[in-house]
């Protein structure tokens, strides 16, 4: 089998990589990066281009035997424009020219969406075509959500599936970025410095104390990416929506104390259930570096429905945060070093 | 002149697949693909929102600049403001100049283009919609039609400090538009487009309800479509006259469910097939102008636009009347006789009181203003489902009360019940019985109210001959035999060259082969004769001045004469079964005189049942579904979207009388009660008049009868 990906040298690429060139079924891996790569690996062919870019060639494209498109920008602070740019433009190139194909059927698509991170509000996340868009200010949420809306409005062959939070992995709890419930670990690590806080005993967070927050080991969401290659074959234009999270992992209570225990000892979060004034959320980003996407999980949960994904992968195929627990902190402590820069 | 932004010539010329990148500003949407064939090209039309970002734009600009065959800008215009005083866009600027190898469609020149024959071709078919209207612009100074619109005589009315800094006022009249467009220019031009993001307003929610009380106060309302279709609630549109550039299906049906009265949208009849609606003027000055480049023309982007829409034969959209959307008009009505004024509960106790204290009453409660009676609903349209309602006031005076009262008093009072008619809804009013008797018969109404006026005279005519038309033909006394279309029987038309007799003259020669007209002055009639002469060649026709002459032996006379000086023809002399159409008023035939021949039929007018299922909330005094010819009248130019002052005056026009006939054929009204001298003819009255007839001309002598 020949693979396409995308994204391969990002947090979850690499993993997904990994798994590829670990199963000898995969004959040629193609990959592309805007600089000049070498890998390895000789079934690895990197080619040099830019996916946000139209006139980029992709002949390879005609070998391939299956996509995945994991590309993307990944960074809340990022603006509109960027976003746009990263999120929205490589799959609408990539669907151009899986179009131009010759050959057919064309190969499926295999697609990370990612726009339920950092969307939140009264939503629920089914495995169907997404209808409603996100507002534009949420311009992360907004052109991912664009971005997989092109796919299912292509009509292509596809596989979508809806990540959750990916943190380190459920082994050794690596992580590359700051990002989610790290976040706030960063916080409290270097909250704790401050005398004022050791005199506090609640300290008040914006979120609903029963929502749940879809916390994924990446080593698990790039495990279902390589399985979803040797899935049965697609028919022409069938698209398929997987939710791939574990819908009670993690109660946002749990996970708020467990991490106040781990950095704070003697405090505990305090819920605040009503959304924060605009003018707090602008200046708490400031004062913590929490972005406010962090929050829409957790202050408006999104419901969490993922049925088709259980049918087809098995349950608990994503683990329980009790499971990684242990190794997500270790992975905090060992990769975050408060001079780093991470720690911007 | 109409330009095309950029215009120098595309990346490959030849090339028959075309790309267009559409930058959406306003919405927030998914990227749409849309293909046109427009041959010998076929477009791919690709749609990026990106919600008011000028950097997202930007970099989109960049990115395909040379790729793409035109970009074409939604929801953006290059400049705001009015002549004198215009802001241009700096963002836009900028853009323009990212663009080296791709031209930009904004198409501000040919939605201009089109909204200006648009408005003009509206303003044909409605000559008064925007006459004394209050019309709500949502940015006026970003609206192509707000010249043409403050030229046709509306009260202006915009809303641009709302929807451009959200301050909650609202500018009257040009000189207020004009002076917030100044204050703009030098002060607040690159800063005030930092805020004017019209979207994300028409969905804040004080926004909302402050702009929708203003359409609420509105007649008419002119807006853009994009803004429009994020506003979430279109309730204030109920009943509203909607102007927008353009307006997608979904929103139409949206906005049609909420009761808007009419969509006016400057996008034409589409010539090109699956053209996006709501982006169509940049797409397709992009579509005609990658069309000139391909074809490699010498001609620039205005003349190919001229040679294109000669071509393809694209001009803009027709009104349409919507079904279920109710029209209102109005109709002003009195009481005939002072017996009628102690109708109403609250002036009952006057019916006993002496004749001095009734007298009294009588000319105070002239001085009272109209008041709303009642309505009439449930008329629909046979033709086009229109549904019209009517509301009736009364003016609380007698024919003596009007014709006692100084004209210019009338006047007013006229005008003031036209306001009060208007602040209802009604696009048009209608004058009944004396009230256009009175003065000028509506004419200087008309110039002052703040809605068209109607005196219903044209149907009142043409009816009244329909209806004489029908008796001639229900007594069945003329010859079956006809000579064409015509009755094989002679009409006489008594006072011919007046304004009625002049036009009941030219119908009733369509429809009788044998025609004498009586007048007194020869040289009108001869003028007259020559007239019928040209309208129908087939008719013998004679002129006299003297109507005992020709009088025995006529089968249809037809009086509309001012004669206050007695009868004007001896009823004795009229041939048994002969029908006599009296239009004068006061009437040339008294009950007395009519009651002396029952074997002649004398008729006054006739009334109409209006299609659908009419139905009145009061009695007017007729048979019910009847209403009179001149209430008709106004109903159904409100049917037919019509709302200007079709009838004025006391002269008559033949081309209104026929159109109004046809007007009425086309919608479904029907004759219904004749009325005669002593009400409402009977089926038996005419049975006794036919047998009567048949009796007395038996010894019916031409020349004998007296």
């Amino acid at each position: 089998m020949k693979v396409f990906i995308t994204g391969a040298t990002g947090f979850l690429g690499k993993q997904v990589l990994n798994l590829l060139l670990s199963d000898q079924r995969i004959e040629q891996v193609d990959l592309v990066s805007r600089k000049k790569l070498t890998h390895p690996d000789p079934r690895v062919r990197v080619h040099q281009l830019d996916l946000s870019e139209p006139w980029s060639e992709y002949d390879f494209l005609e070998e391939s035997d299956a996509i995945i498109h994991l590309a993307g920008l990944y960074d809340f602070k990022e603006n509109f424009s960027q976003n746009y740019q990263q999120n929205v433009l490589p799959i609408l190139n990539l669907v151009d020219r899986v179009r131009d194909l010759k050959r057919k059927p064309a190969p499926p698509i295999l697609f990370a969406s990612t726009y339920a991170v950092g969307f939140g509000g009264d939503q629920v996340l089914k495995e169907e075509p997404l209808k409603v868009l996100p507002p534009t200010y949420q311009s992360y949420a907004y052109t991912k959500a664009v971005a997989e809306r092109a796919l299912t409005d292509s009509g292509l062959a596809a596989h979508i599936f809806r990540l959750g939070i990916l943190v380190g992995d459920s082994v050794e709890g690596h992580f590359e970025k700051i990002d989610g419930p790290y976040y706030l670990m960063r916080f409290l690590e270097t909250a704790k410095k401050l005398p004022l806080l050791r005199f506090l005993k609640r300290i008040p967070l914006p979120y609903s104390p029963n929502g749940f927050l879809p916390l994924v080991p990446v080593d698990s969401a790039a495990r279902i990416f390589y399985e979803a290659l040797f899935l049965p074959a697609l028919l022409e234009g069938e698209q398929h929506y997987y939710g791939v999270f574990n819908p009670e992992s993690v109660q946002v209570e749990l996970l708020g104390r467990s991490i106040f225990k781990e950095f704070l000892p003697g405090a505990e979060p305090r819920p605040l259930h009503k959304e924060f004034p605009h003018w707090i959320e602008k200046n708490q980003t400031k004062l913590t570096g929490i972005p406010k996407e962090f929050f829409n999980f957790s202050i408006a949960p999104v419901m969490l429905e993922n049925p088709k994904f259980v049918s087809t992968f098995g349950a608990h195929r994503v683990p329980h945060f009790n499971e990684f627990r242990l190794t997500f902190f270790k992975g905090f402590h060992r990769c975050y070093k408060p001079n780093s820069a991470m720690a911007q | 002149m109409l330009q095309t932004e950029f215009s120098n010539g595309s990346v490959s010329p030849k090339q028959k697949e075309r790309k267009i990148i559409v930058i959406n500003f306003l919405q927030t949407l998914p990227v749409r693909e849309e293909r046109i064939e427009h041959p010998p090209l076929t477009f791919t039309v690709r749609e990026h929102s990106v919600g008011w970002n000028f950097d997202a734009a930007e970099s989109l600009i960049r990115t395909y600049d040379g790729y793409a065959d035109g970009f074409a800008f939604s929801g953006i215009q290059k400049h705001l403001g009015v002549p004198g005083a215009y802001v241009h866009h700096p963002a836009y600027l900028r853009l323009m100049r990212m663009a080296t190898k791709t031209p930009i469609y904004v198409a501000d020149d040919l939605r201009e283009f089109f909204t200006e024959w648009t408005l003009k071709k509206v303003l044909l078919e409605q000559p008064q919609i925007f006459f004394k209207k209050k019309v709500l612009f949502q940015v006026a100074t970003a609206s192509s039609s707000l010249g043409q619109i403050a030229e046709s005589g509306a009260e202006i009315l915009a809303a641009d400090p709302l929807m451009i800094s959200s301050t909650p006022v609202r500018l009257h009249g040009m000189s207020q538009i004009r002076l917030f467009a100044k204050v703009l220019t030098p002060f607040a031009g690159p800063i005030t487009f930092n805020l004017v993001r019209p979207a994300r307003y028409s969905r804040k929610q004080n926004h909302c309800s402050t702009l929708g009380n203003w359409i609420k106060e509105a007649d008419i309302f002119v807006g853009f479509g994009n803004i429009i279709a994020a506003m979430e609630s279109f309730e204030p549109f109920a009943g509203k006259i909607l102007v927008v550039d353009h307006v997608d299906i979904s929103t139409r049906k949206r906005l049609e469910e909420a009761g808007v009265a009419q969509i006016i949208d400057f996008v034409p009849e589409s010539a090109v097939r699956s053209m996006p609606e709501s982006k169509h003027f940049p797409v397709l000055a992009a579509v005609i102008d990658q069309t000139r480049i391909f074809e490699n023309s010498q001609l620039g982007f205005s003349d190919y636009l001229l040679r294109w829409l000669e071509q393809t034969k694209v001009s803009p959209k027709p009104l349409k009347t919507s079904r279920g959307i109710k029209r209102r008009c109005a109709f002003i009505f009195h009481a005939l006789t002072q017996k009628d004024l102690w109708t109403v509960p609250s002036t009952k106790p006057f019916r006993r009181a002496p004749k001095f204290i009734r007298d009294f009453a009588e000319d105070a409660l002239s001085n009272l203003p109209c008041l709303y009676v009642g309505n009439l609903t449930g008329v629909v349209s046979q033709a086009t489902g229109q549904e019209v309602e009517c509301d009736f006031y009364g003016f609380p005076a007698t024919p003596r009360g009007i014709l006692a009262m100084k004209e210019e008093y009338l006047y007013k009072r006229m005008i003031q019940c036209a306001e009060q008619a208007r602040r209802r809804g009604a696009g048009i009013i209608g004058l009944g019985a004396y009230t256009k008797v009175a003065g000028d018969a509506g004419v200087t109404i008309a110039r002052k109210a703040s809605i068209p006026v109607t005196n219903g005279n044209s149907y009142s005519a043409a009816t009244t001959l329909w209806a004489a038309r029908q008796m001639v033909e229900r007594l069945a006394l003329i010859s079956p035999e006809r000579v064409g279309n015509r009755f094989k029987a002679k009409a006489m038309i008594i006072g011919a060259t007046g304004s009625i007799g002049r036009v009941s003259s030219l119908l009733v020669s369509l429809v009788f082969q044998e025609l004498v007209l009586v007048a007194t002055r020869p040289d009108k009639l001869i003028e007259l004769r020559e007239e019928i002469k040209r309208l129908s060649p087939e008719t013998k026709v004679t002129v006299t001045t003297q109507s005992s002459s020709e009088i025995m032996d006529a089968d249809l006379i037809v009086t509309a004469t001012s004669n206050q000086r007695g009868s004007v023809l001896d009823i004795e002399l009229v041939k048994p079964g002969a029908v006599i159409c009296d239009c004068s008023r006061p009437l040339d035939i008294t009950q007395e005189q009519a009651a002396k021949r029952p074997d002649v039929l004398v008729i006054e007018s006739g009334e109409v049942i209006l299609p659908g299922h009419p139905k009145l909330s009061f009695d007017i005094g007729l048979p019910h579904p009847s209403v009179y010819a001149c209430t008709a009248e106004t109903v159904l130019l409100a049917l037919e979207g019509r709302f200007e002052s079709f009838s004025l005056s006391k002269q008559l026009s033949l081309e209104k009388t026929k159109e109004i006939y046809k007007l009425g054929v086309k919608h479904g009204a029907k004759l219904s009660a004749v009325q005669g001298p002593a009400g409402i003819i009977t089926d038996e009255q005419i049975d006794r008049c036919r047998s009567l007839a048949l009796e007395r001309l038996k010894t019916w002598q031409i020349g004998a009868a007296s």
